[in-house]
Order: structure tokens, then C-alpha cells, then sequence
């Protein structure tokens, strides 16, 4: 069969349309998100939801619940709740990762093990599985995608303010705490809804790499936003296409995929110095 | 004076961090047409009154009034540039002064960009507009922080440190480029500064800060009542006058 064919024959599969429309979803939501998140120096926060994500996971599945019940509220609670740390100070902002991200880890990992039997099912939820993708899924991916494109595109201007500058957006009246709230929830919500196609373990990969490749490239900023919603994109239907052809897990395709562009773009940006 | 003549009342404030108070019972006012400069060593606490000032800190004594819906703008001593590859390009920044009310699907109009432009004009930016701000030498970085506040229309301007990493002649520039938004545009100013040599013949007020406000008046008087402060002795002015007696 010709790789054609081949091609033609992936999206004759329910499945893989599901994959593909939860992909783009789970695409544009991380990288504009990871935007923000990265220049504000947060990027870490993902990483460390992504272990409560497994957490949650773990709960839903010894109590036999679809995990994603349990996990919208417990990631997005946690989300807010580092940011609070990081806040007041009383804690480092990355030390306070650090300590959920290993919490969430072992709790989830001692119920792993006290269930036993749902090993296969849990293997999917690490590392991704688009055979696992239901139609609910779908509708919540886009669902919850689309509120995070309109919260961008409704307080661009004033994210990119408290982004580059956070004490100039507050004498200019923006409120800057309410706004980072809003960015906690809808990164919690970003990680949940990766969770089926890209996997607890790998999501917060989707809200870092494109942002910084896409820092890579000598823009502004709406301009860094486009490119790395644009890296993302790609990275995630190649992604999908090749782990539906190469018979891998969907999450760590797509993540090899994106390191791969990263060490193009740096090697040939900082070795052979081309100017993007 | 009456109080709507006036653009800040700072009433006795004190601030602390923990259980270290950085400023003790400060109290002044600020006025139309105002260049004051502030000095004192490190850790006097100048910051600290700018960002009291501001709104940015808890205030634990006192309260600060701005009258009148006073607008303010500010020149933070690093402004978003601790990072150097930040993707921000220099349109990008000015236009954050503008930014408040835009919510989608309102962006930037033309009489917005032809302000920003403008902005760039005054401040000779305007070929830098889509270069990125990390990209900018000191000095023109500056001028574009200083265009961001400026956009705003602001009544006064608070500078923290903004000539630090300037070299001799970018800081002779600013300096010249603040007088002229002071006499001209009547923008008030108030600068934080530990050189006290360098606003000499730009401030009409001097504030020294220890944590308490210890001097509050012309340069002139201050040189006069204030000859052991840390600033004076590398004053050629101090020698002047008591180099002979001393």
C-alpha cells in the first residue's frame, strides 16, 4: 500500500478524527497559554500539574470514574493554589512545584499499585492513546479550547502588559491578580484536556517546547504566539499521523517530534548562526 | 496651598517589610510643575516611596492621595528587561500605555497608533518601532519606557534610577529630554536617583531619604543644611563653599 493510500486510510477511522480534532484543540490552547506561562517564568507549573493530572487519574480509576471527572477540579485547584505560593513568597515559587509535583506523584502511585489491575488502562492515560478518545472527549476538548482562545483574544493586550511588565499593568488599573487566576485555571484546564491524546506524564512538554521554539525566532510578540501556535500544530497532527503509521504511543511521538524541531531550530540558529 | 492644587498628598506613611521598616512617617506633597528628585543611600528606602506612591505596596500607617484622578506614569529601574530576549517589540511596549480599554474586539485604532507614532517621533524611536525592545542600546530602551508612560498622558512621571545604565553622553540626553517634558509639556517629575550631582540644574526640589524624610527643599538649601550627607563631600559645589573652612 502506498504511503498515500495509507494516508487516506488513517482518517477513514472514526478514531483518528476524533484524535486529530482533540489534537488541534489541545495544539492552539497549550502553546497560547505556554506562551504566557513560559515568559512569565512559569513554565514549570505545568510539569508539576501534569503529575497532579496522574494523581487524579489514579483516583478515578481505583474508584472506577472516568478520570477526567476527577481531574478538571483537582488540577485546577492546585493550579491556583501554587500560584497563591508563589505569591505570597513564603515559598519558592519552584520548590513549591517541586514538592506537589513529587506528592502527587507518589500518591498516585501507591493507588496505582494498591488497585492492581488497570495497568493497561493507566499506560494510556501516561503517555497517550488516540484509540482511547471518546466522543465526550471531543466536545470537551473543544469545548473548553474554545474559552481559552476567547479569554486570549478578549485581554491580549492586557496579558501581554502584566507578561512583559507586571508593576507598569498594575498602575495602569489592570487587574493583574485576577488575571493570573485566570491563566491558573485555564492551564489546569489546558492539562486536562491533553490528558487523553498527549497523556499526564507529557502534556506540560505541549506548553513548553513550542513557546520556546518559537522564542527561537526573532519576533514580536503577538508574532512569537503565532509561530508557536503554528509549531504546535504541526507537531501534534504529524505527531498523530506518525503514531497511527509507526504503531506508537500518541504523546511521546508528538514530544520526540517537537524536541526534534527544537534542536533543528537551536543547532542551526547558535551553530550555523541563521537568522530566523 | 489649596489641596486641588495639588497632585499627591503622601500622609505620614510607614511601610515595612516583615518587621523591617523601610520608610518611617513620611509626609509630603507633590505639585503642578514639580522636578524632585529623590536621593538617599541604598536601602533608604527611595524605592520603597515610589512604589508606596504607586500603589504597589501594603502601606501599614498613613495613605497616599492622589487628587483629582491624578494619572500617573513610572519608569521602573529594570522594566520587563530582565530579560533581554523578551519578544516584545518596541510598538509592542510603547502601545502597553494605551493598552487598559482594549479589550477584543476594540484593538489599537488609528488615532491610538498615530499617538504611539507620534510618541516615537518626540522621543526618536521611531525608525526602532519593529525592532525588538532587547535589541535597543540603553539609552533608547529607556526612551521607550519613557515613551509607554508618556502615551498615557500622564500628570506626573516617577523614575526610579532610569539613568543608571546609561553612559555619559545617553544620560546628558535623557536628563535634557526629562527638563524639556517638565517646562514644556508641564509634566511633573519625580525621580529616585543616588547621584545627587546629576539633577543639579534639573530639580527644583530635592527630597533626602533615610528612612525618615530628613530634608525636603531647593538643591541650593539642601548643600547648605546638609553638608555630612553621603552625596555632598563628592559635590564640587560642597568644596566651593566650605572647602576653605574645612
Amino acid at each position: 500500500m502506498s504511503l498515500f493510500e495509507q494516508f487516506i486510510r488513517a482518517f477513514q477511522y472514526g478514531f483518528m478524527w476524533r484524535a486529530l480534532i482533540v489534537g488541534v484543540s489541545v495544539a492552539i490552547s497549550s502553546a497560547t497559554i505556554g506562551s504566557f506561562l513560559v515568559l512569565k517564568k512559569y513554565a514549570m507549573i505545568g510539569h508539576g500539574l501534569s503529575h497532579v493530572a496522574f494523581a487524579a487519574v489514579a483516583i478515578g480509576l481505583v474508584f472506577n470514574q472516568a478520570p477526567l471527572f476527577f481531574s478538571l477540579p483537582l488540577v485546577v485547584f492546585s493550579s491556583i493554589f501554587v500560584l497563591r505560593l508563589n505569591k505570597t513568597a513564603k515559598l519558592h515559587g519552584d520548590a513549591a512545584i517541586g514538592l506537589m509535583a513529587a506528592f502527587a506523584m507518589a500518591l498516585g502511585t501507591t493507588l496505582v499499585s494498591t488497585g492492581g489491575g488497570f495497568n493497561v488502562d493507566l499506560y494510556s492515560y501516561l503517555f497517550g492513546s488516540i484509540l482511547t478518545i471518546r466522543q465526550i472527549d471531543v466536545y470537551f476538548a473543544i469545548g473548553f479550547s474554545g474559552v481559552v482562545i476567547a479569554f486570549v483574544l478578549l485581554y491580549y493586550n492586557q496579558l501581554f502588559s502584566m507578561t512583559f511588565d507586571e508593576s507598569f499593568a498594575r498602575i495602569t488599573d489592570i487587574e493583574v491578580n485576577r488575571l493570573n487566576t485566570m491563566l491558573a485555571i485555564l492551564t489546569g484546564v489546558t492539562i486536562v484536556i491533553g490528558i487523553r491524546a498527549i497523556g499526564t506524564l507529557l502534556i506540560s512538554a505541549l506548553i513548553i517546547f513550542p513557546a520556546v521554539i518559537a522564542l527561537q525566532f526573532n519576533r514580536g510578540f503577538k508574532g512569537t504566539i503565532g509561530l508557536s501556535i503554528a509549531i504546535s500544530l504541526f507537531t501534534v497532527v504529524a505527531g498523530l499521523l506518525l503514531s497511527f503509521f509507526l504503531d506508537f504511543p500518541s504523546g511521546s511521538t508528538i514530544v520526540l517530534l517537537n524536541s526534534l524541531v527544537f534542536f533543528v531550530v537551536y543547532l542551526t540558529r547558535n551553530l550555523f548562526k541563521v537568522q530566523y | 496651598m489649596m489641596d486641588h492644587d495639588k497632585l499627591i498628598t503622601v500622609e505620614d506613611i510607614t511601610v515595612k517589610y516583615d518587621r523591617i521598616t523601610a520608610l518611617k512617617h513620611i509626609q509630603f506633597d507633590i505639585f503642578p510643575g514639580d522636578f524632585i528628585a529623590v536621593v538617599g543611600v541604598n536601602g533608604s528606602g527611595k524605592t520603597t516611596l515610589a512604589k508606596s506612591i504607586l500603589n504597589l505596596l501594603r502601606i501599614h500607617e498613613g495613605r497616599v492621595v492622589w487628587h483629582n484622578g491624578t494619572k500617573i506614569g513610572y519608569l521602573p529601574q529594570h522594566a520587563g528587561l530582565e530579560d533581554r530576549h523578551f519578544p516584545a517589540t518596541v510598538f509592542e511596549v510603547v502601545s502597553s500605555g494605551l493598552l487598559k480599554d482594549k479589550a477584543f474586539p476594540k484593538w489599537l485604532n488609528k488615532a491610538d497608533r498615530n499617538i504611539i507614532f507620534d510618541m516615537l517621533r518626540l522621543f526618536d524611536i521611531e525608525t526602532l518601532a519593529d525592532k525588538r525592545i532587547g535589541s535597543l542600546s540603553g539609552g533608547q530602551q529607556q526612551r521607550a519606557l519613557l515613551a509607554r508612560s508618556m502615551v498615557m498622558n500622564p500628570d506626573i512621571l516617577i523614575l526610579d534610577e532610569p539613568t543608571n545604565a546609561l553612559d555619559q553622553e545617553s544620560r546628558g540626553r535623557f536628563m535634557q529630554l526629562l527638563k524639556s517634558l517638565n517646562l514644556e509639556n508641564k509634566l511633573t517629575i519625580m525621580m529616585i536617583t543616588h547621584d545627587v550631582a546629576s539633577v543639579e540644574s534639573y530639580a527644583n526640589r530635592i527630597l533626602y531619604l533615610e528612612k525618615h524624610l530628613l530634608f525636603d527643599g531647593s538643591f541650593e538649601k539642601f548643600c547648605e543644611t546638609q553638608p555630612f550627607s553621603p552625596y555632598i563631600h563628592t559635590h564640587p559645589k560642597r568644596f566651593d563653599k566650605k572647602g576653605e573652612t574645612s
